[in-house]
């Protein structure tokens, strides 16, 4: 039997309403409780970053709390231009907050957020961090890399690196992930032989990468990729220039 | 053995979707790794296979037969995308870890494969059994070939310590084969084998 096609269009139009219904109700639903996750996954990575252990949500979110997580306390403060003038700025703003685009915003706008870490209430007041969590975003191959990169207490010395949101080449720009790829970034120095300020770069050659302070290893046939972080990391001492020489040589 | 039993048990022991049908064999490489993620997409599979079996059995006298397949469709990608934003607000370092996998349910070939040869003949509670028959059929392949993938691969169950790699001190080092989707190929093909033979005697 053939049915007609009024009834065709009409059960199709239903089908479609109500699943658009359901989904839209369920994403308006279930919203709140998503941006919490990815918040506190933001946060997971920076204290991961840092070298630092959490065991739950709650660890995690207690490092960013007045008191202090288990080892310490992060402090974030924003500067808005890389004269170093600090801003406040409330969470709301704090999460749409995309670093690769400040440098195409207009001057009045642009933010920099950056992270102290101080182990304890002493260090807090005499202003001496045990390190600094700075981000660093840029394009890769198909998406923005978001990261963050660490930095000892004299503010020269990689502690490491993570990038915790990229949607690049699964076995290529996604070794990125990797630990192999993220250890060749410990202990390199973003300061050159003669003290001024370098962003470290990709190098495919195995031992320039092991032995030379400024290089990390390139993941082969993501050249886009390596690229990318490249920008990213230079950007991102740019923003931070003042910052950076502010604590510089263990300011503790 | 009644008909709504038989839906149920026919897919999860004889009739497996990946070790007799070798669907969704995608997946069952992908999502492998470890115990946790590959239990939390069998959830997700059988949850999605049967609401979509019961959903589609339900309207099945009114479904057009000229757009069923695109019907059946919406229906599954509405249920994987509710389940993608559950596991998001609910379960999000799982979800992390699925990635596109959880969408990707949506083009797993038994999903729609039960709602067009089952679910679409048969009335709502067989078709709901069947459902979740083949999802737990084929989720308990997934958690198989993770426990041994995670064994002995990282030496890890459930992420607590079980073996140990030390190659100097008494000479067993973790497989890197099992760690790559080779791994999961290689032990799959195990579990048709031993499947096959107990089976045997079901066919004529």
């Amino acid at each position: 039997m053939q049915e007609s096609n009024v009834k065709t269009m009409t059960f199709a139009t239903i089908v479609t309403i109500v699943c658009a219904v359901i989904l839209g109700a369920t994403a308006t639903a279930l919203k709140p409780q998503q941006e919490l996750n990815a918040k506190v996954f933001k946060l997971k990575n920076i204290v991961q970053v840092f070298g630092l252990t959490a065991e739950n949500d709650k660890e995690v979110e207690a490092y960013f709390s007045e008191e202090g997580g288990k080892d310490g306390k992060f402090v974030v403060r924003v500067i808005k231009d890389i004269d170093g003038n600090e801003v406040e700025m409330n969470e709301l703003e704090l999460k749409s907050l995309d670093l690769y685009k400040q440098e195409k915003a207009p001057a009045a706008t642009r933010r920099y957020p950056y992270f102290l870490m101080f182990e304890s209430a002493a260090d807090k007041a005499a202003d001496k961090p045990a390190g600094i969590v700075l981000p660093t975003q840029d394009f890769g191959l198909w998406s923005v890399c978001y990261g963050y990169l660490s930095l000892d207490t004299d503010a020269e010395t990689i502690k490491g690196i993570v990038y915790y949101d990229q949607k690049e080449t699964p076995g290529l720009g996604a070794e990125i992930e990797q630990e192999y790829w993220k250890d060749s970034f410990v202990g390199k120095k973003i300061v050159d032989a003669n003290g001024a300020l370098l962003a470290p770069k990709a190098s495919k050659d195995a031992a320039i990468a092991k032995d030379s302070p400024n290089h990390y290893i390139s993941v082969s046939g993501a050249t886009f990729t390596m690229d990318g972080i490249d920008k990213g990391l230079v950007n991102t001492l740019k923003f931070y220039e003042k910052v950076i020489e502010h604590y510089r040589g263990g300011n503790k | 053995m009644s008909d709504t039993m038989k839906a149920f048990k026919d897919p999860f022991v004889i009739n497996n979707p990946i070790a007799v049908q070798v669907l969704g064999i995608c997946s069952a490489l992908a999502v492998t790794t470890q115990i946790k993620p590959a239990f939390t997409m069998a959830v997700a599979v059988t949850a999605v296979m049967g609401l979509s079996n019961l959903t589609v059995s339900l309207l099945r006298k009114q479904i057009p037969n000229k757009i069923r397949i695109i019907i059946e469709l919406t229906i599954i990608s509405t249920l994987v995308i509710l389940v993608d934003q559950i596991l998001k607000a609910y379960a999000y370092d799982i979800s992390r870890q699925l990635s596109v996998f959880v969408g990707l349910i949506i083009t797993n070939c038994i999903v729609m494969g039960r709602a067009e040869a089952y679910a679409l003949h048969n009335p709502p509670i067989p078709a709901l059994m069947d459902g979740i028959g083949n999802g737990l059929g084929y989720g308990v392949i997934l958690v198989i070939v993770a426990f041994f993938r995670e064994l002995f691969g990282v030496g890890k169950l459930l992420g607590k310590e079980i073996l140990t790699s030390s190659p100097d001190a008494w000479g067993y080092k973790h497989s890197g084969l099992m760690v790559v989707p080779t791994g999961a190929f290689v032990i799959i093909s195990l579990i048709v084998w031993v499947h096959h033979n107990y089976t045997k005697k079901f066919e004529d």
